[in-house]
């Protein structure tokens, strides 16, 4: 034992040092998931055409939006076969957290991100892929540049270390860039509100111009001819439906404008919104009545909440 | 109602994604997830080179060979399970057990025995984590931390690396020994600070090691052995940059020696790193440095002359040091062609451990067929004191991950 004290301080000084050359604790995600996925504001990449920020945008009608955006992939099995270009949770992720941040963001500032996805691969295996990009408001039109599409994360290197303790790799993304076009090639399905930017006479594949009212237009138009076509006998309940939907729709556009108010009470905090304690339980009544949550996540929650009294 | 139902389904995705619900993914592929929030999950993978060899023994002799076996890494079957958030703390249970697809040569018979040198399951990982705002707590038995980023940035991490012997089973040695030493797979307790913007820190202490392949009598380690490890990492405009540090100090009471001498055995060492990546360039360097810290594995100990040695009146620590530096460049993100040089080197000392010098050149080609079958060539030239032979030997392999 008689070495412990003197190894203690040759070990801690070396650590400490380093900690101290660290960068500062500074977290500025409005969405982060591990160490590869996370939505936040950042400057823009060029500042030669200012956006038109703060923008007021309807966080359901972006999500939709971006869910329709397609590209055709061709390969030997799938001749001619449209893909979105966004799973659908990753549209909702999306939608919802653009809009409340560029209700915010300043003329000089783009959202940044980068989200993954799940799909079935080989023998059922799970494929998982990274896309990543930029989306500012101009022109009166949602802008995204994609800048990596679909990425494949080093999964060899992450089994590796995942077998040696660590948990995670972390990847750096590209965001794309106004200046520059990325690897993205696909050619994008136009229409419904949905188009590429035009630069030089020439079309950049990797830039969607979205007029987010007439693409959420489009989605619902095509719910209501699908909706008709399914058949008479089920009208009447497919219009019960469609009614509870646009009120859940209309209860989901006043929690994200309360969300928005909150944000901007409490700029600088990280977009975490400040509720007092009566509107956090409000709020989780609301979703309990909804059925969005189950009473024993209700009573959890609610537990919770009164703990901060 | 098809749409309906699907609309409702992305409502509902919607909501959650609001509550921020997205989980990580987990990296493995196959997955199996409970209502309750627990989630288990099964990966690894299983590789085999073919290996052409030609080694030059101390005193003169040669030898040829032609073999089949693994590369640096044995086949490696993880499970995991991870729980649900409950009260701002995840937990998670891992297991690897590491089957070799290798035998010895010179015997047959698919078990463990003396001279097998392989086809036993080596269990390396056995651990728990407990996670939350805090950090993590980690302990059980993973890959330590002492120079730990070496090995897994090694570009002979999925290649062969040198050689051990010519007839030998179990795995390559990759640059264990040519570049740094073995972390080994240790029971330790760690904590390690959440990620604060690319910066990690881990501490823990560690089981301690006493001399290999003596009687438990000889030696007292009546401390545990301790380990930190620092790392950060940050992207800029077209690439990323990792730098790593990390210190291990262990203190060992030598009671008894062959040679008649006792006295107190402190290893200790530090290493730092780079990684750098650039487009398609990737350039890692590697540096340790220390005392009784051996050569290929952890302070084999006075019974071996490796990290330190006893005379007839005392013991005394012998000085370590090594590293390595790798160049590559990656086409298409998927063919990695790389060239490495490296090595692990010891001073004489006067209590009898001798001065040992080992270095190895290795050039490589990795492709990545697809995202779970990757195919490699390496050629492999080295000079060991340790092992007492000079080796060039090229392997062509394959791994299957899932």
């Amino acid at each position: 034992m008689k070495n412990t004290m003197s190894m203690i301080c040759r070990l801690l000084p070396a650590a400490a040092l380093f900690a101290a050359a660290g960068p500062a604790c500074a977290d500025d995600d409005l969405y982060k998931s591990g160490l590869n996925q996370y939505i936040r504001l950042a400057e823009q990449d060029s500042t030669d055409v200012p956006n038109q920020h703060p923008a007021t945008l309807d966080g359901q009608a972006v999500s939709d939006a971006l869910s329709i955006i397609q590209v055709w992939e061709k390969n030997w099995f799938k001749p001619n076969e449209a893909e979105k270009v966004f799973s659908t949770s990753q549209a909702q992720l999306l939608g919802q957290y653009i809009a409340l941040a560029l209700g915010t963001a300043t003329p000089g500032q783009d959202v940044i991100f980068a989200l993954a996805r799940t799909d079935k691969g080989f023998l059922g295996m799970r494929d998982l892929t990274y896309t990543s990009g930029r989306a500012f408001f101009v022109n009166g039109k949602l802008n995204v540049i994609i800048g990596e599409y679909r990425r494949a994360p080093d999964r060899f290197q992450e089994r590796a270390n995942s077998s040696a303790g660590i948990e995670e790799v972390r990847y750096f993304f590209a965001h794309g860039k106004r200046t520059k076009p990325s690897d993205f090639k696909l050619a994008v399905v136009s229409g419904e509100g949905i188009d590429t930017r035009a630069v030089g006479g020439s079309k950049r594949r990797d830039w969607f111009e979205i007029d987010v009212r007439q693409a959420a237009a489009a989605l619902a138009a095509r719910a209501a001819q699908e909706n008709q076509a399914a058949g008479s006998a089920d009208a009447e309940a497919v219009r019960q439906e469609a009614a509870r939907l646009a009120q859940e729709r209309r209860e989901l556009r006043l929690e994200m404008a309360r969300m928005r108010r909150d944000m901007e009470q409490g700029a600088g905090q990280n977009g975490a919104a400040p509720a007092t304690v009566e509107q956090r339980l409000k709020s989780l009544d609301e979703l309990r009545k909804k059925g969005l949550i189950s009473d024993d996540e209700f009573a959890r929650k609610r537990e919770e909440i009164l703990k901060d009294l | 109602m098809k749409l309906i139902k699907r609309t409702r389904l992305a409502a509902a995705i919607g909501t959650a994604a609001l509550a921020g619900a997205l989980c990580a993914p987990a990296n493995a592929a196959i997955v199996l997830g409970g209502d309750n929030g627990w989630e288990v999950s099964y990966g690894g993978f299983i590789n085999l080179f073919y290996t052409q060899s030609d080694f030059e023994f101390e005193g003169g002799a040669s030898e040829d060979s032609s073999h089949l076996n693994e590369g640096l890494l044995p086949a490696f079957h993880t499970l995991t399970a991870k729980s649900p958030e409950i009260g701002g703390l995840k937990g998670t249970a891992q297991i690897t057990f590491a089957p070799d697809s290798s035998t010895d040569k010179r015997k047959r018979l698919n078990k463990s025995g003396v001279l097998d040198g392989g086809s036993e399951i080596d269990m390396r990982e056995v651990f728990f984590n407990v996670s939350g705002d805090f950090g993590t707590i980690s302990a059980g038995r993973t890959l330590s931390l002492y120079q730990r980023q070496a090995i897994l940035k090694d570009m002979t991490l999925f290649g062969m690396g040198a050689l051990a012997g010519p007839d030998g089973g179990g795995t390559g040695l990759g640059r264990i020994g040519f570049g740094y030493v073995y972390p080994d797979f240790r029971t330790r307790f760690t904590y390690k600070t959440p990620d604060i913007n690319g910066f990690n820190l881990e501490v823990g202490i560690f089981d301690p090691q006493e001399p290999i392949g003596v009687a438990s009598n000889t030696a007292e380690t009546d401390t545990p052995q301790f380990q930190t490890e620092a790392t950060y990492t940050h992207g800029f405009e077209g690439g990323s940059f990792n730098v790593w540090f990390g210190l291990l100090w262990q203190e060992e009471e030598i009671t008894s020696s062959a040679a008649g001498g006792t006295g107190d055995i402190e290893s200790f060492g530090w290493n730092v790193g780079l990684d750098v990546k650039f487009g398609g360039f990737n350039v890692v360097g590697h540096y340790y440095d220390g005392e009784a810290l051996g050569t290929l594995l952890f302070n084999l100990g006075p019974n071996t002359l490796d990290g330190s040695a006893c005379s007839v009146t005392d013991c005394d620590e012998a000085d370590n040091n090594g590293g390595y530096i790798q160049g590559s460049y990656t086409f298409n993100g998927k063919t990695k062609v790389g060239v490495s040089w490296g090595g692990s080197f010891q001073d004489d000392n006067t209590a009898g451990a001798p001065e040992i010098d080992n270095e190895l050149w290795t050039v490589g080609v990795y492709h990545d067929v697809n995202s779970w079958l990757k195919v490699v060539a390496e050629y492999n030239e080295h000079n060991s004191d340790f092992l007492g032979h000079d080796t060039e030997s090229f392997s062509v392999g394959a791994f299957v991950l899932w």
